[in-house]
């Protein structure tokens, strides 16, 4: 056997396994270095952008936005209030230039200022950033008008209380109809003034009511501009009324002898417009009423001398046309129709001895119906 | 002789009624509402005529101040009839209160004669008579009835 000679050993010393291969080792280096710094873009993006623009003032401290930018935040975080920016952005930003183009905190806060948090008359500019200075210049005022309570804006921009009016349709209509209220006493009427055709003149007889009337038999919207019929004078009524304009209240009634005797219906509408604009000329103050057409008994409607007219059935509808009418000048509707038409729109037989003008009853009937429905 | 006092005596017996002519009205003492009541009830109007209150009277004919006593009747609009008696203090206020109400009737006769031309015709036919102190204005279709039926309340109301 051969002497033992030391030989070189043969078996190669280990090498740490990041010697063994440099590549690899080179490799994987490489690869960590990436991890880590794309870890640190991701996590440090955040501090590098504002919070906000309208939070809390940005102090310029590098700490978690409370919330991110929802501009640039084009996924689903953008809903601010319900995203927290730490769960988001990773999946969708790649902000590395973002925050600054992102970043007007270093400008806003001093313009816009971020009152969410600071109600004005609590917004001390010294909380303001440092880096904002101009805060202290800041006119919370000019701000947030959705985020300021309406003190902190002059009035006279910002009319909040006025705001309701313009927004809201009126709440309140107008009463056309006149409603049942509270009676009234007849001094109610002392200085009221009737006018009407010999419906009028009877009720001014035998109603019993002591009022004012320039009424008289066979009046009519065209005679009431043209006749002198009141007074020992025999003025015309706008005479009538340039010599006594007193009366704080006018109940009209035309109609009977207009639908007997007139073929227009526009005419007999135009014509009661112009008395209405008349008495606003000469009573500018004064309530107007226009007092429905009361119908005629059925015996004298269908008699020779109404039955092709139809009076009750224009007297129904120009009762109607009466109320618009009324509506659409702001004056008042007295449906007195109600209490003198039955069920087929003739006025009942009792009220009347020739069917169309009312009996002593009957008129005090009307009156009492005026007492009951005083103008609102 | 016989003769001769029978031929007196139908001298001196008038054939021919008293009359309203043939009274001092003077010395005739009438009630207003009484006299107006008769003449409602014994003549025929077309519509049912209803007591004025004085006051209304007193606007509607002009005649406040002229009167002591009135009794006015009329209609509610569907007609012009009209029954009025006014006792006044004088005949000087009897005849200024009948200058009134002539007034009226020629008034209302024309307002009428375009709205309802047998009214017109009732008015400008009326009754208004002016009797010493006491003035009587009827409108009614009949003035001629009106007439005698006041007539003879006069001269009834003598022989009480």
């Amino acid at each position: 056997m051969p002497e033992n000679k030391r030989q070189s050993p043969k078996r190669k010393q280990k090498k740490a396994p990041w010697q063994r291969n440099d590549l690899a080792a080179v490799f994987l280096a490489l690869a960590v270095c990436f991890l880590i710094v794309w870890l640190l873009i991701e996590s440090g993006s955040s501090l590098f952008r504002d919070v906000n623009t309208d939070s809390a003032p940005f102090t310029g401290a590098l700490t978690t936005p409370v919330r991110p930018i929802p501009v640039t935040n084009t996924p689903v975080t953008n809903p601010p209030e319900t995203d927290p920016p730490v769960t988001n952005p990773p999946e969708t930003d790649p902000p590395v230039t973002n925050p600054p183009e992102t970043d007007p905190p270093v400008t806003n806060p001093p313009e816009t200022d971020p009152p969410v948090t600071n109600p004005p008359e609590t917004d001390p500019p010294v909380t303001n950033p440092p880096v904002t200075d101009p805060p202290v210049t800041d006119p919370p005022v000019t701000n947030p008008p959705e985020t300021d309570p309406p003190e902190t804006n002059p009035p006279e921009t910002d009319p909040p209380v006025t705001d309701p009016p313009e927004t809201d349709p009126p709440v309140f209509e107008p009463i056309v109809v006149v409603p049942e209220s509270v009676r009234v006493d007849d001094s109610y009427f002392a200085d009221a003034l009737f006018i009407g055709d010999s419906r009028t003149v009877g009720l001014s007889l035998y109603s019993g009511l002591r009022s004012n009337y320039y009424s008289e038999v066979g009046l009519n919207l065209s005679t009431v501009f043209t006749k002198g019929y009141i007074g020992d004078a025999k003025l015309t009524l706008a005479q009538a009324l340039t010599v006594n304009p007193s009366f704080t209240k006018v109940y009209l009634a035309f109609g009977i002898n207009e639908i007997s005797g007139w073929p227009s219906k526009q005419a007999f509408f135009d014509r009661y417009e112009e008395l209405i604009l008349l008495l606003r000329e000469k009573l500018p103050h004064a309530q107007i009423a226009v007092q429905a057409i009361i119908p005629m008994s059925g015996a004298a409607a269908s008699s020779d001398r109404y039955r092709d007219i139809g009076v009750n059935e224009k007297v129904a509808e120009y009762n109607r046309l009466l109320q618009a009418m009324c509506a659409e000048h702001g004056i008042y509707f007295i449906d007195v129709y109600e209490i003198f038409a039955d069920e087929n729109g003739h006025l009942y037989a009792a009220d009347s001895t020739d069917g169309i003008h009312l009996g002593v009853a009957s008129s005090r009937r009307w009156v009492d119906y005026l007492r009951t429905h005083p103008l609102p | 002789m016989l003769l001769l006092s029978l031929v007196l005596l139908t001298a001196c017996v008038s054939t021919e009624p008293i009359g309203l002519k043939d009274l001092n009205m003077d010395e005739v003492t009438l009630d207003a509402g009484a006299t107006a009541a008769h003449l409602l009830s014994a003549l025929t109007f077309d519509d049912t005529l209803v007591k004025m209150d004085d006051e209304i009277a007193d606007g509607l004919f002009g005649i406040d101040g002229l009167y002591n006593a009135v009794a006015a009747y009329g209609s509610t609009g569907a007609t012009a009839e009209t029954v009025l008696v006014l006792r006044c203090g004088s005949a000087t206020d009897a005849e200024g209160a009948a200058a009134k109400i002539a007034a009226y009737r020629d008034e209302m006769a024309d307002v009428y004669a375009d709205y309802n031309m047998p009214e017109s015709k009732k008015l400008t036919d009326a009754l208004l008579g002016c009797y010493g102190r006491y003035v009587v204005f009827v409108v009614s279709p009949d003035s001629e009835a009106a007439y005698q039926a006041f007539e003879s309340y006069v001269v009834g109301s003598l022989k009480k």
